[in-house]
C-alpha cells in the first residue's frame, strides 16, 4: 500500500506543474505591460518610465520566462501565491479567509447530497422498476434541468419570503445557511443518485451476489455489506469530484445568498482582472482537486484491493 | 448543474463514464423503435423536436419582433396582443422566448457537434498512438478537469470579453477534455479485442484500423453523451447570461432574459419564470433523450432496467 | 438643516404637511423623511439595519479608497466644510473660512469640535489631514501639494494650493479630505478616529459594518444607536432582504422596479433631489489621437437628436427621474441653469444631420456610407441595462446600428483608456459643491484621466477657456454662470456629452423608518437625524 501511494503522488507531479504552467501562462497572457498595470493602481499619476524600469528590475520581469516561471515554482513551494493587485494583501491570506465561509456551506451540502443520493439510489435499484423508482428517475431528471440560479430564486421566494421561514440572504445563523446549502445540494444530489443506482443495479446483477443470495443470506445483508460497498467505487469518485467543486467555489450561490466565499472573490477578481488573484486561484484550485482526486483513489484502494494490484 | 465540475456535466452512468466499465458497446440494435417504446425518451424527443421547430420557425411564429421596444407599455401582464405579457422595455416576452430559442438551442447544439468532433479526434489520437502523444494530450486533460468549469468558462469570457463569439469559443475550449477522455477508454479498450488484435496481425494499416474497427465502437456513446451535453450547454449558456457575459442585448437569449428578470422576482415572477420554464424544458428534453439514448444503444443497460 | 424645494415628491410634500399642520418637533420636520403621525418618537432601542450592494471596500475598480465614509456614506468621519444638499456649503469641523490674500484659505476650527475618544479638533490635526490625503489617496483636481496646509495657531489653519484653484472650498468636503487626528490611516485602519456622529464598530469585509453612536459627538446628537450596513451583490436579494424584513432600508434603488414597491404595505419609498445625471459621454478619438466616427459634430448630433429623453424619462424609468438638459444636477447651476438647453428630440433632424454627412439608408434598414455600415458601440456601467438598451433601440430607429458591449470592471476601464468605443454610459454623481467639477474632470484638457484625451473638446476651444476661467472665479455668480456657459458649450456646440435623465438617489425602507434626509450626492449621506419609530 506505502508504495502504491507513492506512485500515485509521484504520478501527480506532472500534472501539477502542468497546472502551475497554465496559471503562469495564464498572467502572461493578461494584455499590457504587468509593471504598469500594477504601478498604474498605485499612483494617481501614470507611472514614469524610471519607475516601472525600478519596479521591472525590483520583481525580475526582464528575466527570461523560464527563470520567472522557475521562480514562480519555487515561490509556490514556500506557500507565496502572489499579491492581489486590488488589496495589496498576499493572495494566499485573502483566500485562507475565504475557504471557511464556503466550506459552511459545501460541507453540509455535500453530506446532505451524499445521504440523499446513496438512500434513494440503493432503495432505487433494489426495488427496480418501483413507483419509487421512475418517481426517483424523474424527479432527478427534472432537477438536473432547472438552473442553479432560478433554483435558487425559487427557494427564496416560496421559503423566505412567502414561508417567511428563512432569512433571504447574508451570514451569522444556522437559518442563514438553508437556502444556499439546499440550492447546493439539491443540484446536485441527481446525477449522483442515479450513478448510485446504476452502479448498484450492475453489482446486484453480478454472479457473486447472486450466489449469496441464493445461499440464503439475508437480502439487506447481502445488498448492505457486499453489493453497497462495490457499488460505491463509481460514486466515491464522482463525490470526490462534486466536493472539490464545492470547495474551491460555489460562485453562483455565493452570489445570490451574499456569502463572501472562494466562488465570489475569484469572480470578482476575473471581473477586476486581478490576475495574482486569478493565478493564485488556479493553483489553488489545481491543487485541490488533485489532492482530492489522490484521496479519491486511495480510498478506492482501500475498498478494492483489486486496483491496487492492477496498477502495479 | 451549471456550478458543478466538468466531470459531474458527463452522463455519470454512461458506459465508459468515470469508474464503469468501458466494454459495453456492442452492435446497434434497431436503436430507433428502442428508443420510441420507451416513453420517457420519446417524450423527450418529442420536447426537442418541438423546440427545434419553435427556433426554426420562430419568425412566422412569433407575433411580434423581439427587439422592438415599446416604453410605454412595460411589464404588462398577457394580453390578446401580448400573450404572455412585456418586459421591463415593453418588448413582446413570447416573442424572445422564441427567437431566443434560436441563440440558446443552437449554439448549445453547434458548441457541441464542434467539441464532440475534437473531442474525437483527440481521444482517438491518444488513445491510439499511446505513448508521449497519451501522456501530454492526457495531462492537458487533467488540468482541464482540475477546475470547475464555470469559473473556466468566467475566466476565458472574461478575458476575450463577452459575446456569443467568444462564449462560444469558452465552451469549446474547455469541454472537449471530457471528450477526449471518454473517446480515449473506448479506444484503448476496443483495441485489446480480439478482432482488432486479428487485424493488426494482419497487417491493418493505422488509419484503416482507426476509421474500421475503432471509431465504431466509439461512435453511440459519443452520441449519448453528446445529446446530454447539450443540456449541460444550455445551463452553461445561461449561467453565463446570468453573469452578463452571454448575448449582447437585444439579442434575446434565455439566460439573459432570466439576468435581466430579477429585479421584477416578486412583482413579475412570470419574467423569470418563462425563459426559466424553457431552459428547464429544453435541457430535460435533451436528458431524456440521452437517457433513451443510452438505453437503446446499450443493451446491457436495457436489460438491467 | 435645509429643505429641499422644487424637489419633494408628492408622497414627502404630503409628510411634510402633516407635519407642520401637527405643528411637531421642528427637527423631526427638518428630517424632511415620512414623518408623520404621533409614532414619530423615536423607538426604545434604536439600530437601522441598511442594505447596500456589495463592499464598496472590495472594489471592482482597483482604487484605493478612504474607508468608512468613503464610497460608503457611514457618517464616521466629516470634513472641514459640508456639502448641503441644495449644494451650498455650510460649516462643518470648520466653524468658518475665509479667501486671505490670492490664492489661500484661511479655515477657524472650534474647540468644542472633538474627535470620538473626545479630544478636540487642533489645527495640527487639520494639517495632518490633508498631508494624509496629499500623500495617499487620489486627490482629484484639488492641485494641493505637500506644503499647502500651514498651522497658523491652534485653532487656525491656512490652505494655499500649488496653482491658483478658488475651488478648493467647494472641493474640499469631499470625503476624500477628512479630518482626522496625526498618525490616523485609513486607508489601512478600518476603525479609524474621526469627528462623525457614528464610530465603526465592527467590520466583516463583504459581510457588513457596523457602527454605533459617538456619544462625545460635538454636534446634533444622533437618535440611533447602531446603523448596521449589510452588503448584497445581487440586487435582487438585497430587495427581497428588505420585503422580508432583514434590513430596513435599502439604497440606491433602479428607478424601473420602483413601481412594484410602490404601495406595497409598510414599504415606502423615498427620493433626493436630483444629484446625478444619466448620460452619454462621446468617444471622439482613440489614445493615439485618431479621430473616431464620432469626431464630426454632425453624427454626435444626430446621435443625440435620435433620443427621445421624454419617453425614456416617462416609460422606461417610469417618471422616477427628470428630464434635463444638463450633465451635472441643474440645482448647482443656480440661475444659469437655463443657458444650457440641450439637443432637442427630432428624428428628421438627426436623419438630415446623418444624410449631410453621407450617411444614407433606404427604407427602415442601418444607414451605409461606401457600403459601410453605421455603426457605434456602447459600454457602459453601473447602469441599468434596461436603460442602455433603449438608447440602443432609439439609434437603430434613425438608422445607427449600436452595438451594445456588457463589459465587466476591468473591461470597461480598459475601453475608457483606449477609446475602444463610441459611447459611454453612465451616471456620474455631483459630490462636491464645484459647478465645474465634472466637467473639470472628464473633458478638460488639463484632466489627468486617460480617458480625458478621448472625449475632450481639446485645449484652444472655448469650452476649455471656460473651465479654466472657473478655476479662478471670484464670487459664486461668476462661478456658475461661466460653469454654465461651459456646459452649454459642451452640451449644446460640442455635443459631447448628452444627458439622458436627471436621477434622484432613492431608498426604499421600512415604513418605521423616519428622518431619513437623502442626499443627491453619493458622498454625503448623514444619517444622524434617523430613527426608527415604534
Amino acid at each position: 500500500m506505502t508504495r502504491y501511494v507513492l506512485r500515485r503522488l509521484l504520478a501527480l507531479v506532472p500534472t501539477w506543474l502542468g497546472i502551475s504552467l497554465a496559471a503562469f501562462v495564464l498572467a502572461g497572457l493578461a494584455p499590457g505591460d504587468p509593471a504598469q498595470l500594477i504601478l498604474d493602481r498605485q499612483f494617481d499619476e501614470p507611472p514614469t518610465e524610471a519607475q516601472l524600469q525600478e519596479f521591472r528590475e525590483a520583481n525580475g520581469l526582464d528575466d527570461p520566462k523560464a527563470v520567472q516561471y522557475g521562480r514562480f515554482v519555487l515561490g509556490l513551494f514556500q506557500g507565496q501565491l502572489g499579491t492581489s493587485f486590488r488589496s495589496g494583501e498576499p493572495v494566499l491570506n485573502e483566500l485562507v479567509e475565504r475557504v471557511p465561509t464556503t466550506l459552511t456551506i459545501a460541507l453540509p451540502a455535500f453530506a446532505l447530497a451524499l445521504t440523499i443520493a446513496v438512500t434513494i439510489g440503493v432503495l432505487s435499484a433494489v426495488r427496480r422498476n418501483s413507483f419509487m423508482d421512475h418517481g426517483s428517475r424523474l424527479a432527478a431528471l427534472m432537477s438536473d434541468s432547472v438552473p442553479t440560479f432560478v433554483l435558487a430564486y425559487a427557494l427564496i421566494i416560496v421559503l423566505a419570503v412567502q414561508a417567511g421561514l428563512l432569512p433571504v440572504a447574508g451570514r451569522g445563523t444556522w437559518q442563514h445557511l438553508v437556502l444556499p446549502v439546499l440550492t447546493l445540494a439539491l443540484g446536485t444530489t441527481a446525477s449522483l443518485m442515479r450513478l448510485t443506482r446504476s452502479s448498484m443495479l450492475e453489482i446486484l446483477g453480478e454472479d457473486y451476489v447472486r450466489t449469496a443470495r441464493a445461499m440464503g443470506f439475508p437480502s439487506w445483508s447481502v445488498i448492505l455489506r457486499h453489493a453497497l460497498r462495490n457499488a460505491l467505487l463509481p460514486v466515491v469518485t464522482v463525490a470526490g469530484i462534486v466536493l472539490a467543486g464545492f470547495v474551491t467555489g460555489t460562485v453562483i450561490v455565493e452570489t445570490i445568498f451574499a456569502l463572501p466565499g472562494v466562488g465570489t472573490f475569484v469572480v470578482d477578481a476575473i471581473f477586476a482582472r486581478d490576475y495574482p488573484v486569478i493565478q493564485g486561484f488556479v493553483v489553488f484550485t489545481g491543487t485541490v482537486f488533485l489532492l482530492v482526486n489522490l484521496v479519491v483513489d486511495l480510498l478506492q484502494a482501500a475498498l478494492d484491493p483489486r486496483i491496487r494490484l492492477d496498477a502495479a | 448543474m451549471t456550478a458543478l465540475p466538468a466531470a459531474t456535466a458527463l452522463p455519470l452512468d454512461l458506459p465508459g463514464g468515470p469508474g464503469v466499465a468501458q466494454d459495453l458497446v456492442g452492435p446497434v440494435h434497431r436503436p430507433v423503435r428502442t428508443l420510441l417504446r420507451d416513453p420517457l425518451a420519446a417524450s423527450g424527443l418529442a420536447i426537442v423536436v418541438i423546440l427545434g421547430l419553435a427556433a426554426v420557425f420562430a419568425p412566422l411564429l412569433a407575433p411580434h419582433d423581439p427587439t422592438v421596444v415599446d416604453a410605454t407599455g412595460r411589464l404588462a401582464g398577457s394580453s390578446r396582443d401580448h400573450p404572455l405579457g412585456t418586459d421591463e422595455l415593453g418588448r413582446d416576452v413570447l416573442s424572445r422566448l422564441l427567437f431566443g430559442a434560436r441563440w440558446s438551442l443552437g449554439i448549445a447544439c453547434l458548441a457541441t457537434a464542434v467539441v464532440t468532433v475534437v473531442g474525437i479526434a483527440v481521444g482517438l489520437l491518444a488513445g491510439f498512438y499511446g505513448g508521449l502523444v497519451d501522456s501530454i494530450l492526457m495531462r492537458i486533460v487533467d488540468v482541464l478537469l482540475a477546475f470547475p468549469p464555470l469559473l473556466l468558462y468566467l475566466a476565458v469570457v472574461g478575458t476575450l470579453g463577452p459575446g456569443i463569439r467568444n462564449v462560444f469559443l469558452a465552451l469549446i475550449a474547455i469541454s472537449w477534455a471530457q471528450y477526449a477522455r471518454v473517446v480515449r477508454g473506448l479506444v484503448v479498450s476496443a483495441r485489446r479485442r480480439d478482432y482488432v488484435t486479428a487485424a493488426v496481425a494482419l497487417g491493418a494499416s493505422g488509419r484503416r484500423l482507426m476509421l474500421r474497427h475503432i471509431l465504431p465502437n466509439v461512435v453511440s456513446p459519443v452520441v449519448v453523451l453528446a445529446s446530454l451535453q447539450v443540456g449541460g450547454m444550455i445551463l452553461a449558456l445561461a449561467a453565463l447570461g446570468f453573469f452578463g457575459l452571454g448575448a449582447q442585448p437585444p439579442t434575446p437569449e434565455w439566460g439573459t432574459m432570466i439576468n435581466q428578470s430579477r429585479l421584477f422576482l416578486q412583482s413579475e415572477p412570470t419574467l423569470m419564470a418563462y425563459p426559466g420554464l424553457a431552459i428547464s424544458l429544453a435541457v430535460l428534453g435533451f436528458n431524456l433523450l440521452g437517457d433513451g439514448l443510452r438505453d437503446a444503444l446499450d443493451p446491457r443497460s436495457r436489460k438491467a432496467r | 438643516m435645509s429643505i429641499r424645494p422644487a424637489h419633494l415628491t408628492s408622497r414627502r410634500s404630503r409628510a411634510l404637511t402633516t407635519c407642520l399642520v401637527l405643528g411637531l418637533a421642528a427637527t423631526a420636520c427638518g428630517g424632511g423623511g415620512g414623518s408623520s403621525g404621533g409614532s414619530a418618537e423615536p423607538a426604545a432601542k434604536q439600530e437601522l439595519r441598511v442594505g447596500v450592494a456589495a463592499d464598496p471596500w472590495i472594489d471592482d475598480e482597483g482604487d484605493r479608497k478612504r474607508r468608512p465614509n468613503y464610497p460608503l456614506n457611514a457618517d464616521v468621519c466629516e470634513t472641514l466644510v459640508r456639502l448641503g444638499t441644495d449644494y451650498s456649503l455650510e460649516p462643518m469641523v470648520a466653524k468658518s473660512w475665509e479667501l486671505v490674500g490670492d490664492n489661500t484659505y484661511r479655515f477657524t476650527l472650534d474647540k468644542a469640535r472633538t474627535f470620538s475618544d473626545g479630544s478636540p479638533v487642533t489645527a495640527e490635526a487639520v494639517k495632518a489631514s490633508i498631508d494624509y490625503t496629499v500623500a495617499k489617496p487620489s486627490i482629484g483636481f484639488s492641485f494641493l501639494g505637500p506644503e499647502s496646509a500651514k498651522v497658523v495657531d491652534d485653532q487656525t489653519v491656512d490652505v494655499t494650493p500649488t496653482k491658483p484653484n478658488l475651488r478648493l472650498v467647494e472641493q474640499i468636503n469631499h470625503p476624500t479630505y477628512a479630518v482626522l487626528p496625526p498618525g490616523e490611516d485609513p486607508l489601512n485602519d478600518p476603525k479609524p478616529t474621526c469627528t462623525g456622529p457614528f464610530q465603526v464598530a465592527d467590520y466583516a469585509a463583504q459581510q457588513q459594518l457596523v457602527v454605533t453612536r459617538n456619544d462625545n459627538y460635538w454636534g446634533e446628537k444622533p437618535k440611533l444607536d447602531k446603523i448596521t450596513f449589510r452588503f448584497f451583490p445581487d440586487d435582487a436579494t438585497r430587495l427581497l432582504a428588505l420585503q422580508n424584513g432583514e434590513v430596513d432600508l435599502v439604497t440606491d434603488v433602479p428607478q424601473g422596479v420602483l413601481s412594484t414597491l410602490e404601495g406595497r404595505p409598510g414599504t415606502k419609498i423615498e427620493k433626493s433631489p436630483v444629484g446625478s445625471v444619466l448620460m452619454a459621454y462621446v468617444a471622439r478619438r482613440t489614445d493615439a489621437g485618431v479621430p473616431k466616427l464620432l469626431d464630426d459634430v454632425r453624427l454626435r448630433r444626430a446621435v443625440a437628436a435620435s433620443i427621445d429623453t421624454k419617453t425614456f424619462v416617462g416609460g422606461v424609468l417610469a417618471g422616477n427621474a427628470e428630464k434635463v438638459s444638463t450633465v451635472a444636477p441643474p440645482a448647482i447651476l443656480g440661475d444659469f441653469a437655463d443657458m444650457v438647453k440641450g439637443v432637442p428630440y427630432d428624428k428628421a433632424e438627426a436623419g438630415r444631420l446623418l444624410d449631410e454627412a453621407g450617411w444614407t439608408r433606404q427604407g427602415e434598414g442601418v444607414r451605409t456610407k461606401d457600403g459601410a455600415p453605421l455603426e457605434v458601440s456602447i459600454i457602459f456601467s453601473r447602469v441599468d441595462l434596461s436603460n442602455v438598451e433603449f438608447v440602443q433601440a432609439q439609434l437603430r430607429a434613425v438608422g445607427i446600428d449600436a452595438k451594445i458591449k456588457q463589459l465587466d470592471a476591468g473591461a470597461y476601464r480598459k475601453a475608457l483608456d483606449t477609446g475602444d468605443y463610441d459611447l459611454d454610459i453612465s451616471q456620474p454623481n455631483q459630490n462636491d459643491a464645484n459647478p465645474a467639477f465634472l466637467m473639470a474632470l472628464r473633458w478638460y484638457s488639463q484632466a489627468t484621466s486617460k480617458n480625458a484625451k478621448i472625449i475632450a473638446p481639446g485645449a484652444g476651444t472655448k469650452f476649455d477657456d471656460l473651465i479654466t476661467q472657473t478655476l479662478s472665479a471670484k464670487d459664486d455668480t461668476t462661478l456658475r454662470r461661466t460653469a454654465a456657459e461651459a456646459m452649454h458649450e459642451l452640451v449644446d456646440v460640442e455635443v459631447g456629452g448628452i444627458p439622458l435623465s436627471g436621477n434622484y438617489r432613492i431608498y426604499a425602507m421600512n415604513d418605521k423608518v423616519r428622518g431619513v434626509q437623502i442626499h443627491p450626492s453619493g458622498t454625503n449621506q448623514r444619517w444622524a437625524s434617523a430613527f426608527m419609530a415604534k
